[in-house]
């Protein structure tokens, strides 16, 4: 199920909007309106885009979103949200979830539209989880984010040997503690070019 | 805790019958409250390190109470049979005597006896010796004897645990593999590495450890000596390879592969190097344990949306949820004569707890309700546990657990954290 939602649906989706538009505070089970109303969503039902943060389902402040400014929140890892042009970008999961929620489809297609205009260069995707459960499950958890994640950007048109990928559970933490608001940054999947 | 004692005493009731069986009567409910009185003699210098050894070992598992030491000269005459009257009111039940002699320079002998003041006679005399350097070990031999004679079930104190241990050093982060005895006692490195360790377990013979490292950039397990610290990547262990669970035969080796961006279960013949895949689920399959017989593994599934433990047999590839309750069970394992399972679950407090299993009851027992529990690896013998535990602080520490979770044990390293313990098998 999970599967056939990120790798099939959202690709339909986000080939209705035109690629400057971001769904960030769409609640995915908003889904088919949102491709209508998404501008206005953009621009009045989103208060929080303007100071470079996006709530999840739960209203939880989401790191790493596409308008996250660098420097926007020190707890943001914002260096790892830079776009790909740069050192590289970070998609961020919910508790247990391996969905890849529309908002974070912006950074795949541009991660997939940099493969394609570059058949030489080469993409590594790292999975991560946070440490609640155990590290195994946690291992197979990331490996499944960072397919997910793998899946889309196949969909936008790279080639599958320019995508490598690899699982780190909850052996790499980028933010170490406990708690929702350092477990939040930790659910990732981080998006790697390599030279 | 309190919670815990109502069911905690349903294990305990299934421990009475094993107890029973023992050569000797053992008042167990006595024992359940308090532990076995038991009292140490200790005369010399190093029979009182041997008695601290020994007394520390026998209070950890739970069964007893160890009285503070007899240190007087009238507990015994000529240091080895007791001098009886002075023993008239002592609380306790049992005493011992453990006389420490040096009859060569490379050679320590241990003469141990047990005896029952109840009964007025001695019921253990057994003569053990060791080098010099090894005292320890002596001690845990002795307590291994103590217990199995007043229990009827084998001590598993002279045996080993492996860990992973990560040290930050300015800036750099160290992770190691360690092996010590089981009680934290002398550690061993026996791998470092910058990048992460998981998952050791041992094989039935004790001289290998099967482990997960990322030296690669990627999860792969390896098999490790320990005899001459040789290792190797396990062939056709794919592009991530985790959770190696020797069968109890020692020839096989269950694994978790991804396949496609799922992890899946995979039995690897060691002898002939055969790969043969166990799972076919499209969700996540993974942390295989063995069932003690070898004729079917339990494993962490999310088919059915949420991590629960499954059970499925080599001959049949039909899976069966445990009836466990929770929303999350994981990282089971069994316990070597196949009584116990001990697992991973959720708490009602939004954290991580060990609990037991009896799969011939049916019984649950919640062992441990922390922030962050998991790994837990049962003695050989099947009466103690170790785990992983993260303290409120989010320091990463050891528990070491008697059966019935009354007697704990915090295993911690200054300046690291310390995870992923696996208790060894009984040495050869």
């Amino acid at each position: 199920m999970r599967r056939l939602f990120s790798s099939t649906i959202l690709p339909l989706f986000l080939l209705g909007l035109s690629v400057s538009l971001v769904a960030c505070s769409v609640p995915e089970e908003e889904i088919p309106s949102a491709v209508e109303d998404s501008k206005i969503l953009l621009a009045e039902d989103d208060p929080d885009a303007v100071e470079g943060v996006a709530l999840d389902d739960e209203g939880n402040i989401v790191m790493g979103d596409l308008e996250t400014s660098p420097g926007g929140d020190p707890g943001d890892d914002a260096g790892a949200v830079a776009d790909v042009a740069g050192q590289g970008m970070t998609v961020y999961f919910d508790y247990d979830s391996t969905e890849v929620k529309p908002r974070f489809a912006e950074i795949i297609q541009r991660a997939a539209m940099h493969l394609q205009s570059n058949p030489s260069g080469r993409l590594r995707l790292e999975g991560h989880t946070d440490e609640q459960g155990t590290r195994a499950y946690n291992l197979a958890l990331g490996e499944r984010r960072a397919q997910s994640v793998r899946d889309m950007i196949l969909e936008w048109g790279a080639l599958a040997e320019q995508v490598d990928w690899v699982s780190y559970g909850e052996e790499l933490p980028a933010v170490t503690g406990q708690g929702e608001g350092v477990w939040r940054q930790n659910r990732r999947v981080e998006i790697i070019l390599e030279e | 805790m309190t919670s815990v004692c109502p069911r905690a005493c349903a294990l305990l009731l299934s421990l009475c019958a094993a107890v029973a069986q023992a050569e000797f009567r053992v008042d167990v409910s006595q024992g359940v409250e308090q532990g076995i009185p038991i009292a140490l003699v200790a005369h010399s210098e190093s029979e009182r390190k041997l008695a601290e050894v020994m007394g520390a070992d026998l209070a950890r598992s739970g069964f007893f109470r160890v009285l503070s030491p007899e240190t007087t000269s009238q507990a015994t005459v000529n240091g080895e049979d007791l001098n009886w009257d002075a023993w008239d009111g002592n609380p306790a039940e049992y005493a011992v005597t453990a006389v420490v002699q040096q009859l060569t320079p490379g050679r320590l002998q241990l003469d141990l006896r047990l005896f029952d003041l109840l009964a007025g006679k001695a019921i253990l005399a057994r003569r053990l010796s060791a080098k010099p350097q090894h005292l320890r070990r002596l001690a845990h031999q002795a307590a291994d004897a103590l217990h199995e004679q007043v229990t009827g079930i084998p001590g598993a104190f002279d045996t080993r645990i492996a860990y992973v241990s990560q040290t930050r050093t300015s800036g750099r982060v160290h992770y190691r593999l360690y092996v010590a005895d089981a009680d934290g006692h002398g550690p061993v490195a026996i791998l470092t590495s910058p990048r992460p360790l998981m998952s050791p377990v041992w094989s039935p013979d004790g001289r290998h450890l099967a482990y997960v490292s990322f030296e690669a950039r990627r999860p792969q397990v390896f098999l490790q000596s320990l005899r001459d610290a040789s290792r190797r990547a396990l062939p056709g262990s794919g592009r991530a390879s985790s959770a190696p669970a020797f069968s109890p035969d020692g020839r096989r080796l269950a694994l978790a592969m991804a396949v496609d961006g799922d992890m899946e279960i995979f039995i690897y013949a060691l002898d002939t190097g055969a790969l043969s895949r166990f799972t076919h689920s499209p969700g996540i399959d993974t942390e295989p344990a063995w069932e003690a017989d070898g004729q079917g593994l339990v494993f962490t599934s999310d088919r059915g949306g949420k991590p629960k433990l499954y059970r499925q047999s080599l001959r049949d590839p039909s899976a069966r949820m445990l009836p466990v309750p929770g929303n999350y069970t994981t990282d089971a394992v069994v316990s070597a004569d196949g009584r116990y399972l001990a697992f991973v679950q959720s708490t009602e407090e939004g954290g991580y707890g060990v609990a037991l299993f009896e799969p011939e009851s049916q019984g649950l027992f919640p062992l441990s309700s922390g922030t962050l529990d998991e790994a837990p690896s049962f003695a050989p013998n099947g009466f103690s546990l170790i785990y992983a535990s993260t303290t409120r602080a989010g320091e990463q520490v050891l528990m070491l657990a008697s059966h019935n979770g009354r007697i704990r044990q915090r295993l911690r390293l200054a300046h690291s954290d310390v995870r992923e313990p696996a208790w060894s098998p009984y040495r050869r």
